[in-house]
């Protein structure tokens, strides 16, 4: 034990803990705060003594009673009203809505708000939960106008989850299965490949089946820059011309591409230069000092730290 | 715990509390995005684990319909805490005594299965500890906040956290070692 050694690598995570606190911080850590889409699974269990066999066997019936009690009320509430199609008049999960060209069909989603399916598209109910409503866009597009706890609707598809924050927003999926995910009020997160980005209000954002979610851009930046992001995002090494074009735009406005270029850029030039710009703008939150002090450790920042010092960047995101 | 401390000093997050106090769906976004592992760190110290994930999407929802009466924008997070805190009680009032013995289903996978029995031991261990040092120690071991970080996002001083941190750890070293963990 040393008490002193603790202490300050408690507080600021300075020098190296001893063993047995770097055992009790890995073992925790795997309690740690996860997004919904990477909600803990649960683990295979080894052989047990029979009597937790029979205890697990009771809690199993009293939890089976306790979920079918749930069941029935949320019954009651397992179906989204539909309005524009003909022949449907509600949706349960699994049921399949598709509209024809010139049609549209609106989705009540419970008390949370509404989807419009656009025309020629089909759309799958996967989940009327009370805790999540997921839905699965195939094709087409759908306009949300959704007002509920953050992260309780998501939509589904073929190129990636987006995870509604609390907005209203429009998707699209293409016949490639690639995304479109366009915000208006709020944020919207998107996630698959490992990757999560976030898109603000005014920004967009598109998905591939190979690459996941691209790096956000403002819907209203100039085209020549947006190219020059998208480009950036992928290129090994960058061309010195797009990063001057990011360098000389306005950093503020531009600051959720540029956080997302920092963030997820390929190569490790442009999240330097990206770290740099973010670096001269926003303060390193007190929190995370240490993890920000230079590039290197900033591109080796682990998540917490990220999303510390991402608060303050976003609040330049409209 | 400690008295809340003003966290005026953190540019940006009384407005950001504010704007959500209007009704601005996207600020709120943003403090669950920046609060959710505080509350998440706070819930796993008082509740069992498989119950945090829907616990802390029930302070959220709180949170959002009571906002309007938070007089004070920079006790934002000391205010989360509190519910976060009330939730966890109400949760544990609900549940049967026995159901504490099931399994606490950490991130794992089948390899390292001995690992998750060792790990959920060892966070029975920290939520045996008294409030304010589980609470502190499951910011810092559970979310991997550090001790700054912990004070700016619970209002707690920077003073009190450092010493439910030092304080805290010894008591859990020296109850693991009565329960006979490997250490």
């Amino acid at each position: 034990m040393n008490d002193g050694r603790d202490e300050e690598y408690l507080w600021d995570k300075s020098g190296v803990p001893d063993a047995e606190l770097a055992r009790i911080e890995r073992l925790l850590g795997r309690y740690r705060f996860a997004s919904a889409s990477a909600r803990a699974p649960w683990s295979a269990r080894s052989a047990r003594p029979r009597w937790i066999l029979g205890f697990a066997l009771v809690a199993a019936a009293v939890l089976a009673v306790a979920v079918l009690w749930r069941a029935e009320r949320a019954g009651l509430r397992a179906s989204y009203a539909v309005a524009g199609l003909e022949s449907v008049e509600r949706a349960r999960a699994g049921d399949a809505l598709a509209t024809r060209a010139g049609e549209t069909a609106v989705l009540t989603i419970a008390s949370l708000g509404s989807v419009t399916l656009e025309p020629h598209s089909r759309l799958r109910v996967e989940d009327t939960g009370a805790r999540v409503h997921k839905l699965f866009l195939e094709r087409g597009a759908l306009r949300a106008s959704i007002f509920a706890r953050p992260e309780e609707f998501q939509v589904d598809t073929p190129s990636g989850l987006s995870i509604d924050l609390g907005c209203e927003y429009t998707l699209a999926v293409e016949d490639d299965g690639s995304s479109r995910v366009r915000v208006e009020t709020g944020r919207v997160a998107f996630a698959a490949a490992g990757r999560r980005v976030i898109v603000p209000a005014g920004a967009e954002m598109r998905a591939t089946r190979r690459d996941g979610p691209s790096v956000p851009v403002r819907v209203a930046a100039d085209a020549q820059l947006v190219a020059a992001i998208r480009r950036l995002e992928f290129a090994e090494p960058p061309e010195p011309a797009d990063v001057r074009r990011v360098l000389d735009s306005d950093w503020r406005e531009e600051s959720v591409s540029i956080w997302h270029l920092f963030v997820q850029a390929r190569s490790a030039t442009t999240r330097r230069e990206m770290y740099a710009v973010l670096a001269k703008l926003y303060p390193r939150p007190e929190g995370a000092r240490e993890a920000f002090s230079d590039v290197e450790r900033a591109l080796a920042a682990d998540q917490a730290a990220l999303d510390l010092w991402r608060s303050s960047v976003e609040r330049d995101w409209h | 715990m400690s008295e809340p401390r003003d966290n005026s000093d953190v540019p940006g997050e009384p407005e950001l509390v504010r704007a959500a106090q209007r009704g601005d769906r996207g600020a709120f976004a943003r403090l669950y995005e920046s609060y959710a592992p505080v509350v998440h760190g706070v819930l796993i110290a008082h509740a069992r684990a498989s119950e945090v994930r829907d616990l802390v999407h029930d302070v959220f929802v709180s949170a959002l319909r009571n906002l309007e009466r938070l007089d004070e924008p920079a006790h934002f997070g000391a205010w989360l805490c509190r519910i976060a805190r009330n939730r966890a009680r109400d949760d544990h009032k609900r549940m049967r005594p026995e159901l504490g013995l099931v399994h606490e289903p950490a991130r794992v996978s089948v390899e390292d299965h001995g690992d998750a029995e060792l790990a959920a031991r060892v966070l029975r261990a920290l939520r045996d500890l008294p409030e304010a040092y589980r609470e502190t120690l499951a910011l810092r071991l559970v979310e991997g906040l550090s001790g700054p970080q912990i004070a700016d996002r619970t209002g707690m001083t920077p003073g009190s956290v450092r010493v439910n941190l030092c304080r805290g750890m010894k008591l859990l070293r020296e109850r693991l070692g009565e329960l006979e963990v490997p250490r």
